[in-house]
């Protein structure tokens, strides 16, 4: 890319634009200075800006580049099962200390497919095993140094309720055995943090505790991450999540879509999926493509996640067009893979849509977005073309 | 006794795309196959419009462990007798719930047939079952009580052991105890066969049921060889000529890396599950291009979904992203209907749609291979066992 003085321009004529905001299949150009959306018009005469770059988008749909709001991604890797999976401490099921940042391997082939899928932003953090497993980080896909790629180092806790802990402790006969010690050390954690974060305001400073010194945060309005997937659980962290005046998200919800209606009164923000791929735990039976319409019909807040690897990153759009063959609409199923995601991992200034001040991430398709037989020409991140077929 | 009229047919044999009508007896078979039956001609018949739409014969899965595993409930896990890496013994018949809530979504999605068996953690796992996907009595809905022995090469088997130190935990173990338990069955065979023409039969014969089953491999009883990677592949292959089986390669995942040995060999394999990540290190290499590579090359092949790895549910979705990287459609379609059953030895009763052949039908509302596919209805045995009324999750959850 050329500079203009001292800015690198970038001209995409001819969108099919889905912006997400509002502008909806209607074609634009867009131009990009230093990586940031500075204009969308009808006609952006490229002649008053002598050496941007320009790709012609020949009419195709482009919209803004997908969000992944949780995932494993870069943590626990693809092919290397045992050398780089660094997902769960299964050593301790209270550890908000962790960061997920830490163990996030830019090499990571996850990564690579990510981008050339389309996903431009992931929200990656630790596995289910812990009750409170550490923080997310959320980064853009493309770097060769985590500290490069990253957006936000530390952006929500997870905290995780149902079987997966249960099974990491209970079957050796430790803390938590049962749902009901499950939620009983997270409330003794969140209290105790609390009074860490009373007594950190104080005139008397509390002896430095690394977990709680990490954990009093979510005081600080810092997103908490449930992951739940049986509707009792989801009911479970919304307790949890009211009791503690959170905020938070539910995540996974395998079987919101059983609960619909009753959850509407709650307001929740739910990040829905995997909700495709194999069924072979107890607590996610009734995984179904369905949910998706199921949220849309009862005005549920939700944005879709693959929850990658458990559904594999490149499949992310397969996902959605698996809930928009179940009813999804194509609109809303676009919107909770890119505006709603970034909005509920509490990015939406600056990802998530294609508007002048925000972050230059963009896809441009080589056909209809929900289609098995489209993949994505080119791929954009912060003004940079990342990815070109 | 059922007439489908209308039918915007491909048997999976000769006929593409033609309109036809299709009878079909009160077995269950495909008794005629015309440009027009008159149903006047019947009496006492259900008359089934298609109205123009695609039928096809039912989907086949030839490689998948449905029934086996069961959906979501670790009580129903039966798929992996991981205490000895050589069952021959057991049967995945003995393990198979037929109201396993894939049956449901299966025929819900045009799958009226799986081959179904063990996992791969043993290098001889035991056999496999063809059956159809309705039916809560599992004697009545199998086509073949065992079709196939199931052996594994690669990670799993080493793994599962190698990490209790036992045997095996190199691929030169597995390939080992692969080789001694075939020439201890070939012996067990010859011993059996002469024991059988023997006038004198006081002495009685030694049975041992692992050998015993085991040694049908040698009167043809097809083995599917789990490989993924090259190496495997190639092993499976030096062995299974060594001892002249009937195999074939299952996963195949690096096949189109070495196309020219697989032609040489006329190698015939089952390739899949192939969407969705690279969960382990000896399937990096698998790629969706794989299946256009194979079909370029004249390789003969079959598509499965590994259910539960892929679920029955997107075996439509994955052929869809096969012919995205270039497969065609003829092949990708074939690969879960007459080269699925051609592979697992069940194409004398199912895998097209001729005269004789089982009554396994589905119309496709939407065609499979477009992404809004969707089934109209499906039907097995010449009985219709699922009509889409609009709507549906993929299964229904209080079966569950």
């Amino acid at each position: 890319m050329k500079t203009r003085g001292m800015r690198l321009v970038l001209i995409i004529k001819r969108c099919n634009l889905i912006d997400m905001v509002g502008i909806y299949e209607e074609t634009r150009d867009i131009r990009v200075e230093d990586g940031k959306i500075v204009e969308i018009a009808k006609n952006i005469d490229p002649e008053r800006y002598k050496d941007a770059k320009i790709i012609d988008a020949e009419n195709n749909f482009v919209t803004p580049g997908i969000v992944e709001p949780h995932s494993e991604m870069g943590v626990r890797e693809q092919i290397y099962r045992h050398e780089g999976n660094d997902s769960n401490e299964v050593t301790d099921p209270i550890l908000p200390q962790l960061r997920a940042i830490d163990a996030i391997n830019p090499t990571d082939e996850g990564i690579k497919v990510a981008r050339e899928s389309g996903v431009t932003t992931v929200v990656a953090g630790p596995g289910d095993s812990n009750l409170i497993g550490g923080t997310f980080a959320a980064f853009k896909t493309y770097g060769s140094t985590v500290d490069k790629m990253i957006i936000e180092d530390e952006i929500a806790f997870k905290i995780s309720l149902g079987n997966t802990p249960k099974k990491a402790y209970g079957s050796r006969d430790m803390m938590p055995k049962t749902r009901m010690a499950s939620a009983a050390m997270i409330r003794e954690a969140f209290i105790k943090a609390k009074e860490y974060h009373r007594q950190y305001h104080s005139e008397n400073p509390p002896k430095f505790d690394m977990k709680m010194h990490s954990l009093m945060r979510i005081y600080d309005g810092m997103l908490v991450k449930f992951t739940a997937h049986q509707a009792y659980d989801i009911v479970t962290a919304i307790r949890l999540g009211e009791e503690f005046n959170l905020n938070y998200t539910v995540d996974k919800c395998s079987e919101a879509y059983l609960i619909a209606k009753e959850l509407k009164e709650f307001h929740p923000k739910l990040v829905i999926g995997p909700a495709y791929g194999g069924k072979r735990d107890h607590e996610i039976r009734n995984r179904d493509t369905i949910i998706g319409s199921a949220m849309e019909k009862n005005g549920l807040d939700f944005c879709i996640s693959t929850g990658h690897p458990t559904v594999d990153i490149s499949m992310t759009m397969v996902q959605t067009i698996m809930m928009h063959k179940k009813g999804l609409s194509r609109k809303t199923a676009l919107e909770a893979m890119t505006i709603n995601a970034a909005n509920m991992v509490g990015l939406g200034d600056r990802i998530g849509s294609i508007e002048v001040g925000k972050d230059a991430d963009i896809v441009i398709w080589d056909g209809e977005p929900l289609d098995y037989y489209t993949s994505p020409n080119t791929v954009i991140i912060d003004g940079n073309i990342v990815y070109n077929r | 006794m059922l007439i489908i009229k209308n039918c915007r047919l491909m048997d999976m044999v000769s006929i593409d795309e033609k309109i036809k009508d299709i009878h079909i007896n009160k077995e269950g078979k495909i008794e005629a196959i015309e440009d027009k039956i008159d149903i006047k001609d019947y009496s006492n018949v259900e008359v089934i419009n298609a109205k123009g739409r695609l039928v096809t014969p039912g989907f086949i899965e030839p490689h998948c462990h449905m029934g086996v595993y069961e959906t979501g409930i670790r009580e129903g896990m039966d798929g992996n007798e991981s205490t000895n890496p050589v069952t021959p013994q057991l049967r995945a018949i003995d393990a198979i719930d037929p109201m396993d809530a894939a049956y449901d979504v299966a025929i819900r999605h045009g799958v009226t047939t799986v081959v179904a068996g063990p996992g791969s953690a043993n290098i001889i796992g035991g056999t496999f079952a063809a059956m159809k996907t309705y039916g809560n009595i599992l004697d009545k809905s199998l086509i073949k009580e065992e079709v196939c022995m199931k052996m594994a090469l690669g990670e799993n088997p080493k793994f599962n052991y190698g990490k209790r130190g036992k045997a095996p935990s190199t691929r030169m173990m597995s390939a080992a105890i692969m080789r001694e338990q075939l020439f201890k069955a070939k012996e067990y065979y010859e011993k059996f066969k002469e024991y059988e023409k023997s006038k004198d039969k006081s002495k009685g014969f030694d049975y041992d049921l692992g050998l015993h089953n085991l040694m049908r491999v040698f009167d043809g009883m097809r083995v599917k060889i789990h490989a993924h990677q090259a190496d495997d592949i190639l092993t499976a292959i030096r062995i299974a000529e060594e001892f002249g089986l009937r195999y074939t390669i299952d996963h195949c995942s690096e096949g189109y890396l070495i196309v020219d040995e697989l032609k040489e060999k006329n190698v015939q394999c089952i390739i899949g599950p192939t969407v969705g990540g690279r969960g382990k290190f000896e399937s990096r290499n698998k790629t969706l291009e794989s299946a256009a590579i194979l079909e370029e090359e004249g390789i003969d092949f079959a598509i499965m979904t590994d259910h539960p790895v892929v679920p029955i549910e997107g075996q439509a979705m994955q052929l869809a992203l096969f012919v995205k990287h270039g497969l065609s459609r003829d092949k990708a379609l074939k690969g879960v209907t007459i080269n699925a059953a051609r592979l697992t030895d069940i194409d004398d009763r199912v895998g097209s749609i001729e005269v004789g052949k089982d009554g396994d039908i589905v119309i496709w509302n939407v065609d499979p291979l477009d992404t809004m596919s969707e089934v109209g209805m499906t039907i097995i045995d010449g009985k219709v066992v699922y009509e889409n009324k609009g709507d549906e999750a993929c299964v229904d959850y209080k079966k569950m």
